[in-house]
């Protein structure tokens, strides 16, 4: 449901601008009597940014690196969500998140089909949109501060993971696997040291993306408007 | 080279996957960690059956398995999502 809610809002803002062609149609009572036809100009290179972003999500979330300092090795891996999210926009972070975690199940035997489910819901809906509403709040509690967007970024990565991970321990307390409490200490217990990681590479990486002028979401620009 | 395009974004992520991948750590994820302390299994039972399970391409030598897996991940993901966007968002080059 989230996906095709998400399906619907890339779509439309897909025809924002510069529509090539319209076409006239019938449209139910509310509904918008012109439907663009062809894809704009700006809808084609955006499609190419999704794609490009989730060829980074999935190759770096094959890459897992120990944390330092746990006793008997745990991994973590990044997600991306935020990434994905200050790049191409949420929902449109939400679609890439879906087709890597999809290729992760069907193609790696990654995450599981049964699984694939709250694994979009935990790191592209939580992960992703919510990361990007994070990063707008704490960018606007900030206003014009010289650090505000560094440190937006550093925030919306690190409670993307936080909070994906939270809603993980949830369904998997609610499904009765686990008693919460203790599930819920030794998920984050990991999970708070991966989120460093994820929020120190999120900001280096935009930062580098920016250096080197690919377009990034209108709003994740140094100067952008948070809105 | 000033400017960051798709192609080095592609050669980015195609280098971290094949190549980068090879130094990623066996360890249980934060997830699977949790999963083993708590003596719970998630349902990674129910997989279906495919050649590259665990990120290591089966038939091949132990050398290239990751890599293999890496590089067919990438095309996979590079053309569920172009596939998915342009089923989705009508993509007609006019």
């Amino acid at each position: 449901m989230a996906v095709m809610h998400a399906v619907r809002r890339v779509r439309a803002s897909f025809f924002e601008k510069g529509i090539v062609r319209t076409v006239r149609y019938a449209g139910e009572p509310g509904e918008a009597a012109f439907v663009p036809k062809r894809l704009s100009e700006s809808g084609a290179r955006r499609i190419e940014r999704m794609v490009v972003v989730g060829a980074l999500v999935f190759a770096f979330q094959m890459v897992n690196i120990t944390l330092p300092g746990t006793a008997g090795g745990v991994s973590g891996h990044l997600l991306g969500g935020v990434f994905a999210a200050l790049i191409v926009g949420p929902f449109e972070a939400l679609l890439v998140m879906s087709a890597v975690l999809a290729v992760q199940a069907f193609v790696f035997a990654d995450g599981g089909l049964l699984a694939l489910g709250a694994n979009i819901l935990n790191m592209g809906l939580v992960g992703g949109v919510g990361g990007y509403g994070m990063f707008l709040y704490v960018r606007r509690a900030f206003g014009t501060k010289r650090y505000a967007r560094t440190l937006a970024i550093f925030c919306a990565a690190w409670c993307s993971v936080v909070a994906a991970a939270c809603c993980a321990v949830l369904e998997l307390a609610a499904s009765g696997v686990a008693p919460f409490k203790t599930m819920l200490t030794t998920m984050l217990t990991y999970h708070v040291g991966i989120g460093v990681g994820e929020a120190v590479f999120t900001v280096w990486a935009i930062a580098l993306l920016e250096q080197y002028r690919y377009p990034l979401h209108s709003s994740a620009h140094e100067g952008g408007e948070a809105a | 080279m000033n400017r960051l395009t798709t192609f080095h974004l592609l050669l980015v992520a195609l280098s971290v996957a094949t190549t980068l991948s090879l130094a990623s750590s066996s360890a249980p994820d934060g997830l699977e960690r949790t999963a083993k302390e708590m003596t719970f299994t998630t349902y990674e039972a129910y997989t279906p059956p495919t050649p590259f399970a665990d990120y290591a391409m089966v038939g091949v030598p132990q050398a290239l398995a990751t890599s293999l897996a890496g590089l067919m991940g990438l095309c996979a993901v590079c053309a569920v999502l172009y596939g998915a966007c342009a089923l989705l968002f009508y993509v007609r080059r006019s």
